[in-house]
C-alpha cells in the first residue's frame, strides 16, 4: 500500500478538494451515450419536454470525479474505495452549458474499525443555478488508516 | 422508457420493471474506464487486481453500476416524472461475467401539492440474486389531471396548492 500525506487527525472538514469546469458539448454527450449504449430521445435529439439535448443526469458527476475528488483523495489520503453515494438532480443539464463544479470534504468518521471520508460536489451553471449535488463516502484502504491491522 | 407515468398509476408495493445489463465483459469495463478517464488499475490490470489488491478479478466500475440504477429509474419515471434523489451503497463487488439486474419497489407515496413524492427501494442483483448495491430513490410524479412536473425541477413546487 502507498503511504499517505495526511494523518487522520490532519484531515480537515471544509477542505476544498477540487474545482472543475466542464463544457457539455454534442461530442462529449455522443461519446458518453455510445459508451453507455443509450438511445433515449432526450439525450440524442432533444425530445419534449426539454426541446434540446440534455445529458444523462449522472454524466456530469462522473466526468468530474477525478479532478473534483479523486485527485485530492489519492494524493493526500491514499487508496480509497467508494462505500456510499447520494445524488440530487435539481435541473437538466443542456448541451451548450458549461458546468462548474467544486468539491469539499464534509465528513469523516470511524465505523467497525474502518475510516471513512465524505466529499460533496456542487455543480452549477454560469448563472450560479444548482444543477446536481453529489455526495460520496469513501472507505480508506491505506494501512495508515486501517484500525484493524 | 415508459411512455407517461402518473401518480394515479402506482401503488405502494408495486415493482418496477427490471433493467438487465450483461453479462459484463472486460470490454465493457475498459470502454467505461476510457469514457470516464478512470485509470484505476483494478479495472484493467488483472495481475494488479488479483495479486496486489487481492481481488477476485478486475472490477466492474462502481460508476457504471450507479449509472444502471439511474437509467433504471429514469426509464421508469418516463417523460412525466422527475428522478429527484438517489442514494445507494456499494456492498458487493462485480466482476466480468456478472449479469446485473436493476430492481425496484415502491415503499411510500406522499401527496405534496399537486404532485406525488414517491419513495422507491432499489438495488442491483447479480445472476445469483446477491444484492450488491442497495439504495433508495425519490421520484416526483404528476397526477393525470394535474400540472406537469416543472422543468427545471424546483422542490418548492411540492408546496404549492
Amino acid at each position: 500500500m502507498q503511504s499517505v500525506k495526511l494523518a487522520w487527525d490532519d484531515i480537515q472538514l471544509g477542505t476544498e478538494t477540487g474545482r472543475v469546469d466542464i463544457a457539455i458539448t454534442d461530442a462529449v454527450l455522443d461519446f458518453y451515450l455510445s459508451t453507455m449504449e443509450l438511445d433515449i430521445a432526450w439525450f440524442t435529439t432533444g425530445a419534449a419536454p426539454y426541446g434540446k439535448r440534455i445529458a444523462p443526469p449522472d454524466m456530469v458527476p462522473k466526468l468530474a470525479m477525478e479532478p473534483l475528488f479523486q485527485d485530492y483523495l489519492n494524493g493526500n489520503i491514499g487508496q480509497n474505495i467508494r462505500a456510499k453515494q447520494a445524488f440530487q438532480f435539481i435541473a437538466p443539464v443542456f448541451v451548450g452549458t458549461t458546468v462548474h463544479g467544486v468539491g469539499h470534504l464534509v465528513e469523516k468518521y470511524e465505523r467497525r474499525g474502518r475510516r471513512f471520508v465524505t466529499v460533496e460536489g456542487v455543480f452549477t451553471d454560469d448563472s450560479g443555478n444548482r444543477l446536481v449535488l453529489d455526495r460520496r463516502t469513501q472507505m480508506l484502504l491505506s494501512d495508515d488508516f486501517n484500525m484493524r491491522s | 422508457m415508459s411512455d407517461d407515468l402518473y401518480l394515479d398509476d402506482i401503488v405502494v408495493g408495486q415493482e418496477l420493471p427490471h433493467t438487465i445489463k450483461g453479462p459484463m465483459s472486460t470490454a465493457h469495463i475498459m470502454r467505461w474506464s476510457a469514457a470516464m478517464e478512470n485509470w484505476h488499475r483494478i479495472h484493467y490490470d488483472w495481475r494488479f487486481a488479483t495479486e496486489h489488491d487481492r481481488l477476485p478479478d478486475v472490477m466492474v466500475n462502481g460508476s457504471w453500476k450507479q449509472h444502471i440504477l439511474i437509467q433504471h429509474l429514469t426509464n421508469w419515471a418516463g417523460e412525466t416524472g422527475w428522478v429527484w434523489k438517489l442514494n445507494f451503497q456499494f456492498r458487493g463487488m462485480n466482476v466480468p461475467g456478472d449479469t446485473l439486474t436493476g430492481w425496484g419497489r415502491i415503499t411510500a407515496i406522499e401527496e405534496r401539492g399537486p404532485y406525488g413524492v414517491v419513495s422507491v427501494e432499489i438495488g442491483l442483483r447479480n445472476q445469483n440474486g446477491d444484492e450488491g448495491t442497495p439504495g433508495a430513490a425519490t421520484v416526483v410524479l404528476p397526477r393525470r389531471d394535474g400540472p406537469p412536473v416543472p422543468y427545471p425541477f424546483n422542490p418548492a413546487c411540492l408546496d404549492t396548492i
